[in-house]
């Protein structure tokens, strides 16, 4: 078992234990804030893991989008508010618990299924790796550019509200992906003579300014002096052996559910909370106790969407897919680091792949210690007023836009780019769309491009190879399955 | 403040249409290679980003209306200025920390809903003293932050 080929000693230097401790921290504080979500969180600290080495870097950033995904079940729970997107359905039990009287077992739950998840997650990870890697190595240009295809047939097909738009939002973060100097023939596209655009347009600057620009302008359009406050007498996390057992098979369920849609590229965790709340609700005895405070609503959603996120680490770790804007940022560590994540680096540098996988899973057991003993110092982080956070997450995002190439001219391109994503955000255009599209563009052309130069520009290329194939008619299930899916609903809307 | 959802989808999917039409005008001045050239997959997006906007105006058009609530436009408005400020000071004077302060001091006196003017100037004053303090010993002195 090559998985277990690891020299564990590695792991435990104090630059991966205070990154992973750092980043649990971080990623609880972040979370419960409503409002700011893991991917404003990554991408925040990403200037942070400049002078780091690659593995505490890429640890406290995945370390931190594991916690925040516990992190907003706090809010959730404590204050019937979610911290985070995918926290949303665990309000609907956790809080209704909260309000009986028993904040400390609701966060229990919480806290318990959003371990197994991310367990659940990581062991997937760890198990899987090996095997695509092997299969992905196999793959060429045609193969490869049908696959970032597939992530983008997968966001717009399952991610999204208006069709046209999030084609239009893809098309134009592909377009933006073109900017700057092409790697095959060094001609220099759409850089308007400005030399800061010859690499094209800053990721971290263009990811910073869309996440966090638009969250600062929406808490401005709020009440500023919210300050959230809580009971924090009942808050300490405790659940018996008794009351877990009854709920192990509703995580089991969640953290499968959450792990396969983690997989799929641009679907996330918020969807994979739903389905999993859905598929408790429907397979318990007593669904009429859902929305009172049962139990499985709790952990449903929570082992979910932890679970997701060490299956939306598996595309990019194994393929060098991001899946998710979240996973996007932390692929951008990756680059700065000078590693292009991808089957060539497991085959090349097994040791860093391990090391964050297992880091990863080590990142999920502080996130269960710290929540046990922390979560009611934590709770009392929600009394910052909004008009501060708003504040600091405005600075902390020029900063993060700076940081990357001390360049001037990304903290312009992030704050432009955050100012026209608020108003087209409000217009149903997808951020998740055009982020993938603008991640996945050069990836796309540069594969697309090489395919055509061998087969001497005949398209016949993508149809006569076996992977070819069977990825096409994924591509063709997914679309299947998004046509029905539309059908279903418009069928619906029109009945009386 | 409330915006026309139409009329906004409208304006938004005829500048996406601009911008495919100028991409396309832009791919006419690059170099002729054989084959696949760098003219190649830009082109390609820009007519299906006219095509699809286009689509979309139609089936906006045609759709439902409503709006999109703005609340509070003047705090949005505030929140761009002070971007725009902070990046134009950060450019003229070549002086992060400073500016940085002005600015955070600003925006936290003006967005605090706080009544007492005192008490709102001494808040923004501190909470201002302590976020560019943070960001220096943080940034500039641990991580070496060149601003």
């Amino acid at each position: 078992m090559e998985i277990f080929a690891f020299d564990f000693l590695s792991l435990f230097t104090w630059q991966n234990v205070t990154a992973i401790l750092m980043g649990v921290l971080i990623g609880i504080s972040i979370g419960m804030m409503p409002g700011l979500g893991p991917t404003v969180g990554v991408a925040l600290v990403l200037p942070v893991t400049y002078t780091m080495g690659t593995v505490p870097a890429i640890l406290l950033l995945v370390a931190l989008y594991q916690a925040a995904e516990y992190g907003g079940s706090i809010s959730a729970i404590t204050l019937g508010i979610p911290g985070t997107a995918s926290a949303v359905a665990t309000t609907l039990d956790g809080n209704p618990m909260s309000k009986k009287g028993y904040p400390g077992k609701a966060l229990g739950y919480s806290l318990y299924a959003s371990f197994c998840g991310g367990l659940f997650g990581g062991v997937l990870l760890l198990v899987l790796i090996g095997p695509l890697t092997k299969m992905a190595i196999r793959f060429s240009d045609p193969e490869i550019f049908l696959i970032a295809l597939l992530g983008l047939v997968s966001v717009v097909g399952l991610g999204s509200k208006d069709i046209p738009k999030s084609i239009i939002s893809v098309i134009f973060g592909l377009l933006l992906s073109t900017v700057g100097i092409d790697v095959f023939t060094g001609v220099s596209r759409f850089t308007l003579d400005i030399p800061s655009l010859s690499e094209g347009i800053p990721f971290v600057a263009l990811i910073t300014g869309l996440f966090a620009v638009p969250e600062v302008i929406n808490l401005a359009t709020g009440n500023l002096g919210t300050v959230y406050v809580s009971d924090t007498k009942n808050l300490r996390v405790g659940l018996s052996l008794r009351e877990f057992r009854p709920v192990i098979k509703t995580i089991l369920k969640g953290s499968v559910i959450g792990s396969i849609i983690g997989i799929i590229p641009g679907v996330g965790p918020s969807a994979a909370t739903w389905i999993s709340y859905a598929e408790a609700k429907r397979s318990s005895k007593n669904p009429e106790e859902f929305g009172n405070g049962a139990p499985e609503g709790i952990a449903a959603p929570e082992s979910a969407n932890n679970a997701c996120v060490g299956g939306a680490l598996l595309p990019l770790l194994s393929l060098g897919i991001p899946g998710s804007g979240t996973i996007a940022v932390i692929s951008s560590a990756f680059i700065i680091k000078g590693i292009q994540p991808g089957p060539q680096v497991f085959q090349t540098q097994p040791d860093l792949i391990l090391g964050i996988i297992w880091g990863f899973i080590l990142a999920t057991v502080v996130v269960l210690v710290v929540g046990k003993y922390a979560t009611a110092f934590f709770a009392r982080l929600l009394t910052i007023p909004n008009y501060v956070l708003l504040t600091i997450v405005f600075f902390a995002a020029m900063i993060g836009a700076y940081g990357t190439r001390f360049n001037l001219f990304d903290v312009g391109v992030a704050f432009t780019i955050g100012t026209i994503g608020f108003f087209l955000s409000r217009l149903d255009y997808s951020f998740p769309c055009f982020v993938m599209a603008f991640i996945l563009g050069n990836l796309i052309e540069v594969s697309l491009r090489r395919s055509l130069m061998l087969s001497r520009g005949s398209y016949t290329i993508f149809f006569t190879r076996p992977y070819s194939i069977a990825i096409l008619c994924i591509i063709a299930a997914v679309l299947f399955f998004t046509i029905c899916s539309r059908v279903k609903r418009v069928r619906q809307e029109q009945k009386p | 403040m409330k915006v026309s959802y139409k009329r906004a989808t409208v304006l938004a999917n005829l500048l996406f249409a601009a911008a495919g039409i100028f991409v396309l005008r832009m791919t006419g001045d690059f170099p002729e290679t054989f084959g696949i050239g760098p003219a190649y997959f830009p082109k390609v997006l820009s007519m299906l980003l006219i095509g699809f906007a286009l689509y979309s105006t139609a089936a906006t058009l045609l759709g439902e209306g409503g709006h999109i609530a703005l609340p509070k436009p003047g705090n949005i408005l505030f929140v761009i200025l002070s971007g725009v400020l902070f990046i134009f000071l950060w450019l003229r004077f070549q002086l992060f920390y400073a500016t940085s302060f002005c600015v955070v001091t600003m925006m936290l006196f003006f967005l605090n809903p706080e009544k007492n003017i005192l008490k709102k100037i001494s808040v923004a004053l501190a909470v201002g003293a302590v976020i560019t303090l943070l960001v220096y010993l943080v940034f500039g002195r641990v991580l070496n932050f060149r601003f």
